[in-house]
């Protein structure tokens, strides 16, 4: 059984690019493009981990970070931000890692690891 | 007939009578003029025209100290040696002569050794077909001493004003302590032994602050000597001792240095300001504490109130130390009143250099002032530069994941042997670089995050150079690192200080030219630490000078110039200093200054 992806940005091609890098490592990849949307398909597509954006319409990354909790705090989220400012914003650290946005894929692909495992 | 006889004989008894009372009266008056003459507080010599002398009186003896009328009257006037050396022979003469009134004086010694001072007024009078000529003697050797010390005393006073000009001509309280030191001492002055000067200070403590003697006897002889010798003046001294003033009498200074007193305790030295008047120890029966005396190694002292306008300002303490003389009192008077004057000159530059602070201290607040106003421009400066940076990188930071990762994805697609496969590698270290520049910029906005470590500084130096070992090699540069001790360790944030050496190094390895040298110096200066770095390069041009460490400011064509700016926040929130000093084709040296410091 494949593990579920649900990844929240509002860049199409960041979307794009991680539906195309994490289907190759073999994941069940389902997109959202603001947080309105991801916390809506936490309930529809029952991730197994939710990789998220701060900077998003509607509602930011953190917000949604705060009610996906409230709804289930056993998903495992990763917060993935161009900024690194938000580091040091308390409500990142109840995400489970923080990693920068880079074009190198590296390290958040092994955060989704360690995490999903 | 007999009646004419007996008219006659009457008219001669009458006559007789006459002459009887004329004689009786003529008598009288001789009596009476020899009474005077005799009696005369003057001497009076009447001689004629040959010189010898025809009477003189009792007081003329007196005044030659005669006790024989009549060997003095032996002597001929225009012939006796003595008189004839002083040239009195000739004044005779020419009072003959002219029949002028003639007067001089002249000394006269006595038989007895005694050495007269003596005035003449002589006049010749004719006297039947000679010239008599009398002469009036004063014995004016008291008169003339009492000019003398009149004379000496104006001439002291004339010296008093003299330094007192100088005194007042002067705000350099130094050059003013100098000068009571110097007047109190010299053999022009008032040529006391030595002199101590205490001045009230601030908060009313009586403080030594200068003195002027020498430490022992043979000291004394060569300093007195010295001044002898060259004919200085009072103020020639003065100069030159004030030119020497640190090196000279090291010992007496360092004595004075010790007297600090509490007027509000010490009731000697109050007492000497509410009397305001001298006090001699020894004369007075008055001594201060034995401290003192022990001090000053000597219990003669002389106390001088130095005052103005009833405020204390100091004392002047003099002695006679080596020669062990009785300090005169009549001295003792001018010196008062000389301290006096001191004191209000030592006031007034006294008030003049608390001027001179109010106004440095205005000055230095107002600097201060305008620096914190230039570090808060410069933080919202930085403040701001930091909210822009992070949202531009964050608008560049997507476009670039997207780029860089799909260039990664296809370049996992394509085998190495792809003809365009390297194509897509350039893209993705490309990507790499500009990510990297990113990093830089919000390092930038988030360099106020601090780690601080207890740990040598050469260590953050030598990781820097190790990050730029593959620039060194290429280039062909060496860089040596110097230091007397590579232990020397602060509290620091050793990852940002590796950024910072690396940025400077890094700018002096592209300032510098194929196979020179850098060198990085590493020195403790008393609680500083000195961290020189040194290139030969191509230095900065005079128009950047002021823009080297402004945010954005860059001459290379590669770089977006956040570097240098980097630098200097970091190490000005290390309460650190960096500058540099540099010439065109000669190179830069950027010089940084942190405090040591440890925390805990």
């Amino acid at each position: 059984m494949k593990k579920r992806l649900l990844i929240a940005d509002d860049e199409a091609n960041i979307r794009l690019l991680y539906k195309l890098a994490f289907e190759k490592e073999g994941y069940d990849v389902e997109l959202a493009e603001d947080g309105l949307e991801c916390l809506k398909k936490v309930d529809s597509f029952k991730p197994d981990l939710v990789i998220l954006d701060i900077r998003m319409p509607s509602i930011d990354g953190l917000e949604t970070l705060n009610q996906i909790l409230g709804k289930n705090n056993l998903i495992p989220v990763v917060i993935n931000s161009a900024y690194s400012s938000y580091k040091d914003n308390f409500m990142s650290w109840s995400a489970d890692a923080y990693v920068i946005k880079s074009s190198d894929l590296t390290e958040l692909k092994e955060k989704v690891k360690e995490l999903i495992n | 007939m007999l009646d004419n006889k007996s008219m006659e004989y009457e008219t001669l008894l009458i006559l007789v009578e006459k002459l009887e009372n004329d004689k009786k009266l003529l008598k009288e008056r001789i009596e009476s003029y020899n009474l005077l003459f005799d009696n005369s507080p003057l001497g009076v010599l009447i001689f004629n025209d040959r010189g010898n002398i025809i009477d003189v009186n009792k007081n003329l003896l007196n005044i030659l100290g005669s006790n024989s009328e009549k060997e003095t009257k032996k002597i001929n006037m225009l012939n006796y040696y003595p008189f004839k050396t002083l040239g009195l022979n000739n004044k005779i003469q020419e009072a003959i002569s002219t029949e002028n009134m003639i007067s001089g004086t002249f000394f006269y010694k006595t038989k007895w050794k005694k050495e007269v001072n003596l005035r003449y007024t002589m006049k010749a009078v004719k006297y039947r077909e000679n010239k008599i000529i009398i002469a009036i003697i004063e014995d004016i050797t008291y008169e003339k001493e009492i000019e003398i010390v009149l004379h000496e005393e104006l001439q002291k006073f004339k010296k008093l004003l003299e330094f007192d000009k100088f005194l007042q001509s002067t705000i350099n309280l130094d050059l003013i302590i100098d000068t009571i030191l110097v007047t109190s001492t010299a053999g022009d002055g008032f040529s006391y032994n030595r002199a101590f000067l205490l001045l009230v200070d601030n908060s009313g403590f009586l403080k030594g602050v200068s003195a002027i003697g020498p430490a022992n006897k043979q000291d004394a002889g060569r300093i007195y000597q010295e001044i002898e010798d060259k004919h200085f003046s009072l103020i020639e001294i003065i100069d030159n001792y004030h030119s020497k003033r640190e090196n000279l009498d090291q010992v007496v200074k360092s004595i004075v240095n010790k007297i600090y007193i509490d007027l509000n305790y010490d009731s000697f030295f109050r007492e000497l300001f509410r009397n305001q008047r001298v006090i001699r120890t020894k004369e007075d029966n008055l001594y201060p504490d034995l401290y003192i005396t022990n001090l000053l190694d000597n219990d003669d002292l002389t106390f001088i109130p130095m005052v103005m306008n009833d405020k204390p300002i100091g004392v002047l303490i003099v002695d006679n130390y080596i020669t062990n003389q009785k300090i005169d009192k009549e001295k003792l008077k001018l010196m008062q009143l000389y301290s006096n004057r001191a004191a209000s000159a030592i006031h007034k530059a006294q008030l003049h250099e608390k001027l001179n602070q109010e106004i440095t201290k205005t000055k230095s607040t107002n600097n201060k002032l305008m620096e914190v106003n230039n570090k808060l421009l410069q933080f919202e400066k930085m403040a701001a530069i930091g909210e822009v940076t992070s949202e531009i990188a964050h608008e560049i930071r997507n476009p670039l994941v997207s780029i860089g990762g799909f260039a990664n994805v296809l370049s996992e697609k394509l085998s190495q042997d792809d003809e365009n496969y390297e194509l897509i590698k350039v893209i993705v270290t490309e990507t790499q670089r500009l990510e990297n520049i990113l990093n830089n910029v919000l390092n930038y906005a988030r360099i106020n995050n601090y780690e601080p470590i207890y740990r040598p500084i050469c260590d953050s130096i030598n990781e820097a150079i190790k990050l730029l070992e593959y620039q060194k090699v290429e280039k062909e540069l060496e860089i040596v690192l110097i230091t007397d001790d590579t232990k020397i360790a602060i509290t620091y944030d050793y990852e940002k200080f590796i950024q910072v050496f690396f940025n400077l190094i890094k700018n002096a390895m592209q300032a510098s030219q194929k196979g020179d040298k850098i060198e990085i110096i590493v020195n403790k200066i008393e609680k500083n630490i000195v961290i020189r770095i040194k290139d030969h390069g191509t230095g900065i041009k005079e128009d950047n000078l002021d823009s080297v460490f402004n945010p954005f400011f860059t001459t290379k064509s590669n770089g977006i110039g956040l570097g240098l700016s980097i630098v200097k926040q970091i190490i000005n929130n290390h309460n650190g200093d960096i500058f540099f000093i540099t010439e065109e084709n000669k190179g830069t040296e950027f010089i940084i200054t942190l405090k040591e410091r440890r925390d805990s």
